[in-house]
């Protein structure tokens, strides 16, 4: 009798906690993979502007409107401030969370939305695809950026439809959160690569 | 000192001695100064970079251990 009772305190003990959720690992995993298909691009793009004979970008093209950018560029950091706001909202209770997310990602949409902006009137100073490298390179690193975002935008409404339902796992939202974290956190290093 | 030692180690003095005439790499096509770092940044960049990230989780999951199990070894 004794000894069953010693079993099944062992049984009911609480099991330790996974150090790390499967959802966050995986998608830690994934985004190792993104920041080495961006960290490819940037070293190509390096290389060229390296080797590009004379100014940089090329005679007769635009030059990329980085004042502009900046702005957009403290929208999309002001996003990534707000996921952090509704983490800690989370944790304290979930329903609290739903603001500062949805704030978020307004944020990010109006981030997309300006870049749009910005490449029609890009495109009307001459500058596409095939116009030069410098065009070549700014749709290819920028645009896989802008669709991270798009890709990041429908996770994050995913995360949001199940907090309003309340059915949102924490460690859902934790992945969640480590996508928005990689586009919000590559988007600076690209902007002064690529506009500077 | 036989023929072949004595071809090889002309062949390594010119690698040594003429480094920019034994550049072979069918990409490096701009000699510059700018070049050469570009492809140096770039190399140590891409090499580091799996390495950093891959250390930084190892790091990061053997801290969080070593902080869960801290409490548990105190209260025993």
């Amino acid at each position: 009798m004794a000894r069953s009772t010693a079993s099944l305190r062992v049984i009911t003990d609480p099991r330790p906690r996974p150090m790390l959720p499967s959802a966050v690992l995986g998608m830690l995993i994934f985004v190792g993979t993104e920041v080495m298909l961006f960290a490819g691009l940037v070293s190509a793009f390096l290389i060229l502007r390296a080797t590009a004979a004379g100014d940089w970008p090329p005679p007769g093209q635009p030059r990329l409107p980085f004042g502009e950018t900046a702005f957009n560029t403290i929208a999309l950091l002001a996003s990534g401030f707000m996921l952090f706001r509704a983490r800690r909202a989370f944790a304290e209770s979930p329903a609290r969370a739903l603001r500062p997310l949805t704030i978020a990602m307004a944020l990010g949409a109006f981030f997309v939305l300006f870049q749009g902006y910005e490449w029609v009137m890009m495109i009307g100073q001459g500058l596409t695809l095939q116009s030069s490298n410098h065009g070549s390179f700014f749709y290819l690193i920028v645009g896989l950026h802008a669709l991270h975002v798009v890709a990041g935008l429908s996770v994050l409404s995913w995360a949001w439809w199940r907090l309003r339902g309340g059915f949102l796992a924490s460690s859902y939202f934790g992945a969640a959160q480590v996508f928005w974290f990689f586009v919000v956190g590559l988007w600076p290093i690209l902007y002064f690569l690529v506009y500077a | 000192m036989s023929r072949l030692a004595f071809a090889i180690l002309c062949l390594l003095s010119c690698a040594v001695l003429l480094p920019d005439a034994a550049s072979a790499c069918s990409v490096c096509y701009g000699g510059g100064e700018e070049s050469r770092k570009a492809f140096l940044f770039t190399t140590v960049l891409l090499s580091m970079l799996p390495v950093g990230m891959i250390g930084t989780l190892g790091w990061w999951i053997w801290r969080s251990a070593r902080d869960a199990d801290a409490p548990r070894e105190g209260s025993e």
